[in-house]
């Protein structure tokens, strides 16, 4: 399973969503999609799921074209904060649709989740509380048996319990079922552990698009006295820094030069700090 | 600033650590099978393939082994291993961050003697 | 192409209007039966049934759009599957109503005076326009039946139905129409198009075509009507018409998009 964007644009009024966005996702993966508010990461995943035409560029699944090809379609599911449910469906019902939609949907695991998750499958889609409506959302996704998921962040509005209990069914489905999972969240560090590939939008551009082993080896931290730490920066590529009196941390890309400087600390990025400084500007 | 609590490790070097203290402390006895890699992953919330990367170094280094078809089982004679593996890294592990440490903080040599030899209960 | 998970949706939410519409239909006909054996003065007739039905078609083609629409869409269906799963639904539901109509027509016709428009209209306008002519109790009790030609009721059942279709595409047309519209253009058009028809066009015609407007409207229709008593012309302009709708709906759907 392959996913493939070639140079895909979407403006609205003239604004860029997504600009010249190329990517090549192969899967299984599970690939973090991380940006900021506003950086095209929603527009994206409505460009590849279908919802949205893309002004130029295609999208490629396994090799076809996604717009309008039933058969790149049924192997790819979606969700994000937006409910589409109808109005008035019950959960069950909504299972129901969705199994003729989606030919390897399972209904019994749809079932069994939704009692893990403690879902009252007889209530009406639209009368569940935020939390409730996410979670009908990620079963329905954990059930799909699509080969892509599309998860446009999953865990907005779930309490910590539901959250780790999201993450720990996810990464079970994830085991017995590999597949392509596009995954886009706010909360970093804990997707961290997930991803096994980080692509960073900015501005509707991708700004980088590594595995995450690389990622986290290609920047460090330097704290010491300003006046070393400074030194030791010069010449080097400066990601940005912090400062806390006299103690000065510089976050720099790349590696650390061998014999490391006394009186300076080194320190790894977290996945988190290395976002925030790559899209803080 | 930086989070000073951040875990420096990567991942599955620390699964990896942590299915050795389960198999040093009996929990994962000697010729049991381990938890899948999907039961790992799944537990710690984390990577299959992390998990599996973690699996796979006690594999290699002779901790576990796989039996095809039916899992990853624990090696005999894994516990002396691992102790073994660790003594030799006892050294680089926490020897030399002791003393780098002991450095910085201006303690002489027979400073940190004492203090292990206090640590030992002396 | 598979369509099935389109149709059944669609045929289980206008199952639900179209029960709404056949309660107050028979709730109607049980009230005019009842009229018309408890007061000999009043007779409850019933005429043109099948106009309601029409305009309810129009409805079931508007009203469900959206959240088919974005239902479909969110869940990978292509918009020529919906399209064509829409238009399936239509077509079935509107020959299904359209039965029914004719079956209403055919039976309590017997018992109250029950009308079609058309039947009335292939009479000549003269005449009683009943299917079948009223079963009278002989003096030995027994009732006479005489039945209509089945290819009447074939021609009055085709004439329903493609009219039901029609309407209910018109109905698809406006509904995509106004999802694709921004919410300037939706007020403009929704106040602009029934002033324009309705208060501009007449004062226009009444000053400046002096009537020619609604002349040549209203030839039109008679036109129309006279065309639907022949079944090949009336298949053929209905068709046509059908045709044109759906594909101006089509155009306009394609390019739809899911709206945050």
């Amino acid at each position: 399973m392959t996913l493939e964007i070639r140079n895909v644009t979407k403006s609205f009024r003239g604004k860029h969503a997504v600009d010249r966005v190329s990517l090549r996702l192969e899967g299984p993966c599970i690939c973090g999609l991380l940006g900021r508010n506003g950086a095209g990461k929603t527009t994206l995943m409505n460009l590849i799921s279908g919802k949205t035409i893309p002004t130029e560029g295609e999208i490629f699944l396994d090799g076809e074209p996604v717009r309008e090809n039933d058969r790149a379609l049924e192997k790819i599911f979606s969700m994000g904060e937006v409910n589409y449910f109808p109005l008035g469906m019950k959960v069950c019902e909504v299972f129901t649709n969705l199994g003729r939609i989606y030919p390897n949907f399972d209904r019994d695991y749809a079932e069994q989740l939704s009692k893990k998750f403690e879902l009252d499958t007889l209530q009406k889609n639209d009368k569940l509380s935020t939390g409730y409506a996410t979670i009908l959302k990620l079963v329905a996704a954990l059930s799909s048996g699509a080969e892509v998921l599309l998860l446009d962040e999953p865990v907005l509005g779930l309490d910590a319990n539901c959250r780790d209990l999201f993450y720990r069914e996810l990464m079970e489905n994830y085991a017995e079922h590999p597949r392509l999972i596009l995954f886009s969240t706010h909360l970093i560090e804990e997707a961290a552990k997930l991803i096994e590939r980080a692509v960073i939008i900015r501005a509707g551009q991708v700004l980088l698009d590594e595995s995450i082993d690389t990622l986290l080896g290609c920047a460090y931290s330097v704290s010491g006295p300003a006046g070393a730490a400074d030194a030791y920066a010069e010449g080097k590529e400066i990601l940005g820094a912090d400062s806390l009196g006299g103690l000065k941390t510089v976050y720099l890309r790349g590696t650390p030069e061998k014999p490391f400087p006394a009186g300076l600390e080194l320190g790894q990025m977290s996945l988190q700090k290395l976002f925030i400084e790559l899209t803080n500007h | 600033m930086p989070n000073p609590f951040a875990e420096e490790k990567p991942i599955f070097l620390q699964i990896a650590e942590r299915l050795e203290d389960a198999v040093l402390t009996g929990a994962f006895p000697e010729e049991s099978r381990l938890p899948s890699t999907t039961e790992i992953a799944a537990a710690y919330r984390i990577n299959p393939a992390t998990a599996l990367k973690g699996v796979s170094l006690l594999v290699e280094e002779g901790v576990a082994y796989k039996q095809r078809g039916i899992g990853m089982f624990v090696s005999k004679g894994a516990r002396s291993l691992i102790e073994e593996k660790r003594r030799r890294a006892f050294f680089e592990d926490f020897v030399l961050p002791m003393t780098a440490e002991a450095k910085k903080l201006g303690l002489s040599e027979q400073e940190t003697v004492s203090m292990i030899e206090r640590g030992y209960g002396k | 192409m598979n369509v099935k998970p389109i149709f059944r949706y669609q045929f289980r939410e206008y199952y639900k209007v179209f029960s709404v519409f056949y309660s107050v239909i028979y709730g109607m006909i049980v009230l005019s039966l009842i009229f018309k054996y408890t007061r000999s003065d009043t007779d409850g007739s019933i005429f043109g049934m099948e106009f309601s039905t029409v305009v309810c078609c129009f409805i079931i083609g508007l009203a469900m759009f959206k959240s088919t629409f974005r239902f479909c869409t969110a869940c990978g269906i292509s918009r020529r599957r919906l399209f064509l799963g829409l238009t399936a639904a239509l077509a079935v539901s509107a020959a299904a109503v359209s039965l029914l109509d004719i079956v209403n027509a055919a039976v309590f016709s017997n018992f109250i005076d029950y009308r079609t428009f058309y039947s009335s209209l292939s009479s000549g306008g003269s005449g009683s326009g009943r299917f079948f002519t009223s079963f009278s109790l002989g003096p030995a009790g027994k009732f006479s039946l005489h039945l209509m030609p089945l290819s009447l009721l074939l021609k009055n059942w085709l004439w329903c139905l493609l009219a039901d279709f029609c309407c209910a595409m018109l109905g698809l047309l406006v509904g995509v129409l106004y999802y694709r519209m921004s919410k300037p253009v939706k007020i403009l058009v929704s106040v602009g198009v029934p002033a324009a028809c309705f208060i501009l066009l007449p004062l226009l015609d009444a000053n400046v075509t002096h009537g020619k407007i609604f002349q040549s409207l209203a030839a039109a229709g008679v036109q129309w009507i006279q065309w639907g008593l022949n079944p090949g012309l009336d298949l053929l302009s209905r068709l046509a018409a059908a045709a044109l709708i759906a594909g101006g709906a089509w155009l306009l759907l394609r390019k739809a998009e899911v709206s945050q």
